[in-house]
């Protein structure tokens, strides 16, 4: 049987020259194995001519899809681990940057009511005198009794005593504030006090009196035009 | 560099430069591209005569095209079609034949399985060969257990050498041989019986 095998080889082109000399030697021989031959040859030629290649138009554009994701994902991941370090550098100091940022930011602005109620050199006004802004505009439903002027940090600072039908309390008014952080209300040096932002100014209200009470008084206060 | 690809990134992002240019085929899919296409239909028709399914012929053509794309860096540049070819049968052997085995070719595979292709007294080839058309080569060829179909379609049809066959199938030498052998006189058996049906030759003219 293993001339049978030979024979296959020698029609596959795959007998080595010794091997073809052989093979032939035993086909002369034996014409059965020169009958398997010929029958080998013409079945190889009959699968070479009736079964070609087939082509698929669908598959091989989903082929191409295929890799063209895996040509993205591979670019991708590439540029994330050959970059790493400089993109976690520059992560690091986006952080730094916003939050020195932000931190100048809020240093500029609100105030501290525990601020201005420190300061001890305010300078009172003349009677009838107008802050340079404009903010009695806001204060005509109550009585002003007082108005004085200071400066915190280089910004200046306005003091109205002010009086209503329930007693004394003080506004302070400090302009070029945007943003307020943190909560509105609060309680400094034994009293209450209430804080918003208004026209591009900060307002605390300061008064021995309870919060629902200042915060009436500032929604008068920021209705008023 | 890195200064370059953010530019080109926004560049892209603003709309200043189409994304193809970022996204541009690089050259190694550029060239696994060219080189499948042009084996493409060997590769679909040898997944769709192994599998006999069309959908599943797809599923492994396309997978054997990603794994061949995974591993192009290790092509040794010789045959590529025969490199492609090996990863689709390895695959197929490995997945979809797992799925369907039927046990039957294992215990056919010895060396000495071997029939004569041209049996004593059957018809004189030249009459069965020239009469058949390519549907019943095809259909005769499915009836041929997975395993020798294999062997005989790599081989005859793919023109694949016995050792690049042995590596596709992983399987000896000698029993790519004896399996060519054992398929080559199933296929010729399953011809005749089909040439007899359709009247090409007579019984007699069979043996």
């Amino acid at each position: 049987m293993k001339e049978y095998l030979d024979v296959h080889a020698m029609a596959d082109g795959q007998a080595t020259a010794e091997q073809m000399k052989a093979g032939e030697a035993a086909m002369d021989a034996d014409p059965k194995l020169r009958s398997e031959f010929e029958s080998v040859v013409m079945l190889k030629d009959a699968l070479k001519t009736h079964c070609k290649g087939i082509h698929c138009e669908d598959t091989w554009s989903a082929c191409q899809g295929r890799l063209a994701e895996i040509e993205k994902a591979d670019r991708v991941t590439g540029f994330v681990s050959k970059y790493a370090w400089q993109l976690c550098g520059s992560f690091v100091m986006l952080m730094l940057v916003t939050g020195l940022w932000t931190r100048s930011l809020n240093h500029n602005n609100s105030l501290d009511p525990s601020q201005v109620t420190a300061i001890a050199g305010f300078s009172p006004m003349a009677a009838g005198a107008q802050d340079e802004y404009g903010f009695q505009k806001f204060l005509h439903s109550f009585r002003i009794t007082g108005i004085s002027r200071s400066s915190i940090e280089g910004r200046p600072v306005y003091r109205y005593e002010m009086a209503d039908g329930r007693g004394d309390f003080y506004l302070y008014v400090s302009p070029g504030v945007t943003r307020l952080d943190g909560a509105c209300h609060r309680e400094v040096q034994g009293l209450n006090c209430y804080s918003w932002i208004q026209s591009g100014a900060q307002f605390i209200l300061v008064a021995d009196r309870d919060h629902a009470d200042l915060e009436a008084i500032a929604q008068r206060i920021s209705g008023a035009r | 560099m890195v200064l370059r690809q953010l530019l080109m990134g926004i560049a892209v992002a603003r709309g200043i430069l189409p994304s193809a240019m970022l996204f541009r085929k690089d050259a190694k899919r550029d060239r696994f591209e060219r080189l499948t296409e042009q084996v493409f239909p060997s590769l679909f028709g040898t997944a769709l005569r192994l599998t006999r399914d069309r959908e599943d012929a797809s599923d492994l053509a396309q997978e054997a095209v990603i794994r061949a794309y995974e591993a192009f860096d290790r092509f040794d540049d010789r045959n590529f079609k025969a490199w492609m070819l090996r990863i689709l049968t390895n695959l197929y052997i490995n997945k979809y034949r797992q799925r369907k085995r039927t046990g039957l070719s294992e215990s056919l595979d010895d060396e000495y399985a071997a029939e004569p292709v041209a049996p004593e007294g059957t018809t004189p080839d030249r009459m069965l060969f020239d009469n058949l058309v390519g549907a019943e080569v095809e259909e005769a060829l499915g009836r041929v257990p997975p395993d020798f179909r294999t062997a005989v379609l790599l081989s005859d049809v793919e023109g694949l050498t016995y050792e690049e066959i042995a590596e596709a199938t992983q399987v000896p030498i000698g029993t790519v041989r004896s399996r060519l052998a054992r398929g080559r006189a199933i296929l010729r058996r399953e011809l005749e019986q089909y040439a007899l049906e359709q009247g090409y030759i007579r019984k007699e003219q069979s043996g």
